[in-house]
């Protein structure tokens, strides 16, 4: 069911293009002359340094757009601002999307999204949207190019996540086991890693009295919640240290985090992220190797993955998610968004179903092709397509076209604009003839090239080629 | 029979269709009128909450601050059904439908898998299968599959952002998150001209090629059909919520003479793990709102349309200490409309005694989901295939909820 990729093999997807299509959140004319200067292999090195990079642009832009995101959770509670409260999430989705949109720390936005959907909150539960602010700025942004261990232990701590899978009511008198469940089940080793029910409900009570405080919103322990009774995971029992207190779920976490099943679960995850929906055992157990060894350091995997066959050789065989495809066509046509037309994407990722932090479950948005490929979503990608075609100044076209004026010319500009490469002579015609009808190919058009620019750009990114990365 | 987009193609029918001909009408005869329509309450619902076992002891000293209130028993209290089980009050509307027999119950019913997981389990439900094996398509799915040709491209329909596992497979489904946003909402020529660009471009044979000739053939039906014109009949007022306007859009479709056979919606949001008071109400009222509005809304047609709802599992017999509940087992199912036989409670009752509980303190299932499911097909789908259908079921003697 997943023959995805019949795309004509005439006219190959140049390589530089390939790997942008994946660090990054889609190609643009700068980092297109960048590759090309520095090689793929330098411009890697320069993503995953990415505390060298400057960012200190769209930095200052989200800081004066969005005060709301340095704020904790204590600081919006005491501001007593219904209006400030309502404003925490768009102004989350909005920052998170405009770094996607226009950070030069690329990859490491990607890991920030790679993370933020394995450990996926949903900020309208209104406790998870006080904390997901604060979760994302000390929790998730800090360690997206960290080691795993050091995410979980964040998560673990993470009041939003709490609040989110009810540990901070999993007490010894009244277990919840709601976040031991996704704990392992999401988080670490995978539904088939090697649990079973008895496990969950040894890792609940491992949990008992990780909490929120009150007074400070921030992580407490609360020992007199703890259930201090011996417990064993995965037939293994905790040390049971003089205090039994926090070293239980401490101990769970280390447990987890080294884990041959977690090693292969989020190797998984992460090269069905970035090379394609069903990869390779080889790359896995290749990635699963170094995981193991490094203590799951996001950066030495992601040079394993990088570096593969497997990679270089998986051009276009990711469906883009929504979020994707939009940042892609905003990319490539290096459009500024302003209020309006963020307001206008908004509307857009709603109706395609990828709103970031809006996904209904613990599991985060589903990273296959056969989720998001039906025909519901076509439609929406072709809509949107001729909304972007018809918004774009006229500039934006005539750059492109560069004084092309025949119907070939404008079809070869706009081709190699959008989808990087000339379209195979069939498909070629196919636009001529239903664009320009009888036009002849190499004479120039009598109405304003622009015009028919517009309709080839909403064919080409309703295309095939568009929502493939 | 001729494929129809095969027979819209070869005449060069497909993007000028709107403009010179009604939609082809196939020959149907009997059944084949026949509507269904599943609703998958993700998240986990807890039957015991919804349709209370208020006659048995143990129901209250599990859920000492969370069970129901026996009926007549003042303010808030449950809505008898026969003596022994109750209904939430929120669903005051089904329960008037329970008793006027368009309305059956099954309790103690679900997917007899040991996985507590919602996605494992969501995703065995919709294919049809109580464990693990190499069967990736819906169970819907298959049984379109082993039926006639399909005859329109809106015989079957996932309202929804994506489309449902149970749908997906072979057979042509497709999927709609809304009426207004299905389409390019351009101006007639240029949708024309694109449609037939785009029908052009997408000429393979990829998961991709496909979805895109079914979008374009029912873009040009709807174009026709405009099944946006229709109002909600007799009064009928859908919830504004996604799921009350998916419903309100459904029978849009429906009265629009689209073709739909099969449709499957959702209706997220039962995981309630802590404060269950708070949220259970509103997502019942909004269940019981949107069906009895769909009902009235569709008056006479009803004799052809059957509801059937389920859950990936239900909830943890005693409550935690969050007011809340842990993922459970059996849970609850409902079926409405055609050809059921309502105004009664179906199932065995497994009991709630300490000897009776399974897992960790979960209500066991008596009845496989299936059974409920092969019964519908059969009586009322003319499905005789039904171990192609559900590939695992072990046959178990029909409840009776449906007649033919």
């Amino acid at each position: 069911m997943n023959a995805l990729t019949t795309a004509s093999d005439h006219f190959e997807l140049p390589q530089d293009i390939h790997f942008l299509n994946r660090i990054s959140y889609g190609p643009t004319s700068a980092t297109v002359s960048e590759v090309a200067q520095l090689g793929w292999s330098a411009t890697l090195e320069n993503q995953l340094d990415y505390q060298s990079i400057d960012t200190s642009e769209i930095d200052t832009t989200l800081a004066d757009a969005f005060p709301s995101l340095e704020l904790t959770p204590a600081e919006i509670v005491a501001a007593e601002d219904e209006e400030l409260f309502n404003k925490l999430v768009p102004d989350l989705i909005m920052s998170t999307v405009l770094r996607q949109l226009y950070s030069p720390a690329q990859l490491y936005e990607r890991m920030v999204e790679f993370w933020s959907d394995h450990f996926n909150m949903n900020v309208l539960d209104s406790r998870v949207r006080l904390f997901k602010i604060t979760d994302d700025r000390e929790s998730i942004r800090p360690n997206a190019m960290g080691k795993f261990r050091d995410l979980l232990y964040a998560n673990a701590h993470s009041p939003a996540m709490m609040l989110y899978l009810d540990n901070y009511s999993n007490t010894k008198q009244g277990p919840n086991e709601n976040y031991a469940r996704e704990l392992l089940e999401l988080h670490t080793l995978g539904v088939d890693g090697g649990y079973n029910e008895a496990d969950i409900v040894e890792v609940a009570r491992a949990f008992t009295g990780w909490t929120v405080s009150r007074r400070s919103l921030t992580f407490s322990f609360r020992f007199e919640l703890h259930d201090r009774g011996p417990k064993t995971v995965l037939g293994q029992p905790l040390e049971n240290t003089f205090w039994g207190g926090i070293s239980d779920g401490e101990q769970v976490l280390d447990l987890l985090a080294s884990h041959p099943s977690t090693a292969r679960f989020i190797c998984t995850k992460l090269a069905r992220r970035f090379v394609s929906d069903d990869p390779p055992e080889l790359l896995v157990d290749e990635m699963a190797e170094t995981f193991l060894a490094t203590d799951g350091d996001v950066k030495a995997l992601l040079r394993v993955l990088f570096n593969s066959e497997s990679f270089w050789t998986s051009q276009e065989m990711k469906m883009k998610r929504p979020l994707d495809f939009l940042t892609s066509t905003v990319r490539r046509f290096g459009i500024q968004a302003d209020k309006k037309l963020f307001s206008y994407f908004h509307s857009r990722l709603k109706q395609m179903g990828q709103v970031p932090f809006l996904w209904h479950a613990p599991n985060g948005y589903p990273d296959t092709a056969q989720y998001w490929t039906n025909t519901a979503a076509l439609v929406s990608r072709w809509s949107t397509g001729k909304d972007t075609a018809f918004f774009l100044p006229r500039a934006t076209f005539s750059t492109i076209l560069a004084g092309a004026n025949t119907p070939r010319r404008i079809i070869q500009a706009m081709s190699q604009a959008l989808i990087d490469r000339n379209l195979d002579p069939q498909e070629h015609d196919i636009l001529q003839h239903t664009v320009f009808e009888a036009l002849p190919p190499d004479q120039p058009v009598n109405r304003d090239p622009v015009n028919f620019a517009r309709v080839v750009a909403i064919a080409l990114i309703g295309s095939r080629y568009f929502q493939m990365r | 029979m001729i494929k129809r987009r095969t027979f819209l193609k070869s005449t060069g029918l497909l993007g000028a269709l709107p403009l010179l001909t009604p939609r082809i009408g196939w020959a149907m005869d009997g059944q084949s009128d026949n509507i269904l329509i599943t609703v998958f309450l993700g998240g986990g619902a807890d039957g015991l909450n919804i349709i209370a076992p208020v006659g048995e002891g143990n129901y209250f000293d599990l859920r000492p601050t969370l069970a129901l209130k026996a009926p007549g028993s003042g303010e808030g209290s449950s809505l008898d059904l026969d003596g022994f089980y109750a209904m939430h009050e929120a669903m005051g509307k089904l329960h008037t439908r329970f008793h006027s027999g368009e309305l059956a119950v099954v309790q103690a019913t679900g997917l007899t898998s040991e996985s507590h997981s919602h996605f494992d389990s969501q995703s065995l439900m919709e294919r049809g299968i109580a464990s693990e094996q190499n069967i990736l398509d819906g169970w819907l799915n298959r049984h379109l599959a082993l039926q006639a040709d399909q005859d329109s491209v809106f015989h079957a329909v996932g309202l929804h952002d994506s489309l449902p596992v149970s749908l997906s497979g072979d057979y042509p489904a497709i999927s709609m998150s809304s009426i207004a946003e299905f389409g390019l909402n351009a101006p007639q020529v240029l949708e024309l001209k694109l449609s037939e660009t785009l029908s052009q471009l997408y000429n393979q044979n990829s998961l991709l090629d496909v979805e895109a000739g079914k979008a374009l053939d029912a873009m040009a039906e709807m174009r026709y059909a405009d099944p946006a014109q229709y109002e909600p009949e007799n009064g009928a007022e859908y919830p504004d919520t996604q799921f009350g306007q998916h419903f309100r859009e459904l029978s849009q479709l429906i009265r629009a003479d689209l073709g739909v056979a099969t449709a499957s919606l959702a209706l997220h949001g039962w995981d309630h793990h802590d404060n269950q008071t708070q949220v259970l109400p509103g997502i019942l009222a909004e269940l019981s709102d949107t069906l009895d509005a769909f009902a009235l809304d569709m008056g006479a047609d009803m004799d052809r349309i059957t509801i059937v709802t389920m859950s990936e599992f239900g909830r943890r017999a005693w409550e935690n200490s969050s007011a809340g509940f842990d993922h459970g087992y059996g849970s609850f199912m409902l079926a409405m409309g055609a050809g059921v036989v309502g105004g009664q409670v179906y199932g065995d009752w497994p009991g709630l005694g300490s000897n009776n509980l399974v897992f960790s303190g979960d209500l066991d299932i008596t009845t496989d989901y299936r059974t409920v499911l092969a019964e519908l097909l059969y009586k009322r789908f003319g499905q005789t295939d039904i171990a192609t259908v559900f590939p695992d079921l072990i046959a178990e003697p029909e409840l009776g909820v449906f007649t033919a």
